[in-house]
């Protein structure tokens, strides 16, 4: 009954931010726990979650200008 | 071998998560952030080699931009391709940039067969673009996802994917992975033109299969999309 009252896309737009948001902090901790191991391997992988976690974080930007302003 | 089996796992994988996000979209929300981070972890996981390791990093944009396209607030079909082939170009640029110095992707090699693939280009277009129904496309906005969209493909189709499984396996594996990725990412109802987009990739992979430089893909990419503009007023990705 509650979610009749809500818009499906609206909702949908919720699950999609929260998914973003949980790869992010994965993203994130991932990159922590790595930085312990100094392999030189890793220490390679580890630039490759770069791009993801920077686009994430320009989005998060774009995002709160979208609900800030 | 374990690499091929290993490709054809994440191939199926990336196909459950992108058919689910069209028949039922809260699920498939669900597996493509699952998805996502199980790439991202791959990625990481120090017992692959580095090139295996660089292509799970790269398909976990596909999903990823996917999951953007839902959460995106702006209403209209232009401006949300504006935003996603924008994104899909930072992305690339950024991990071209990250990349150990030996990748080289720009260099000017073999750029004698430039005529063909104008030609190659032209001639597509006009076919696509009669072929295809005819619609009413803002000049401006219109020109702005043909150069967007066109270098950015490009760069993250034949640059990094199809470079990266031609190291990992084979270049003719590399081919149909690309083609086949090339279909997946711009999904559409419409048949008619999904054949048009998939032979459309296949040109261009098989342009940097033989001579090897991304400049000539870009060209045939922008030559094929002003054509198929100035008959159609229309972009194929919609």
């Amino acid at each position: 009954m509650f979610f009749s009252y809500l818009n499906y896309e609206y909702v949908l737009r919720n699950f999609a931010i929260i998914a973003i948001t949980l790869i992010t902090i994965f993203a994130l901790l991932l990159l922590e726990f790595t930085s312990i191991n100094k392999t030189e391997n890793i220490q390679r992988a580890r630039k490759l979650l770069y791009p993801v976690i920077i686009t994430c974080s320009l989005y998060f930007i774009l995002f709160l200008m979208n609900h800030l302003t | 071998m374990k690499h091929l089996y290993l490709l054809i796992c994440v191939f199926t994988l990336l196909f459950i998560s992108q058919v689910n996000l069209v028949l039922y979209p809260q699920v498939g929300i669900l597996v493509t952030s699952a998805m996502v981070i199980l790439l991202l972890f791959l990625t990481i996981y120090d017992i692959f080699d580095l090139y295996a390791e660089v292509l799970f990093a790269y398909l976990s944009v596909i999903p990823f931009l996917s999951l953007f396209v839902i959460s995106l607030f702006i209403q209209s079909l232009i401006v949300r391709d504006i935003f996603i082939f924008a994104s899909l170009l930072i992305i690339s640029e950024l991990f071209y940039s990250f990349l150990p110095l030996k990748n080289k992707l720009y260099h000017l090699r073999s750029f004698k067969f430039i005529i063909l693939s104008l030609i190659y280009a032209v001639l597509f277009g006009i076919l696509a673009g009669l072929y295809l129904p005819h619609s009413n496309l803002p000049l401006f906005l219109s020109a702005l996802i043909i150069l967007l969209s066109s270098v950015s493909e490009a760069l993250y189709f034949q640059g990094l994917i199809q470079n990266a499984v031609c190291n990992l396996i084979n270049p003719i594996t590399g081919v149909i992975f690309t083609i086949i990725l090339y279909g997946f990412f711009h999904s559409t109802t419409n048949n008619e033109q999904l054949i048009i987009i998939i032979l459309y990739g296949l040109c261009g992979t098989l342009l940097y299969f033989f001579w090897k430089n991304i400049y000539l893909v870009m060209i045939f990419y922008l030559l094929f999309q002003i054509t198929f503009y100035f008959i159609s007023h229309n972009i194929l990705f919609f």
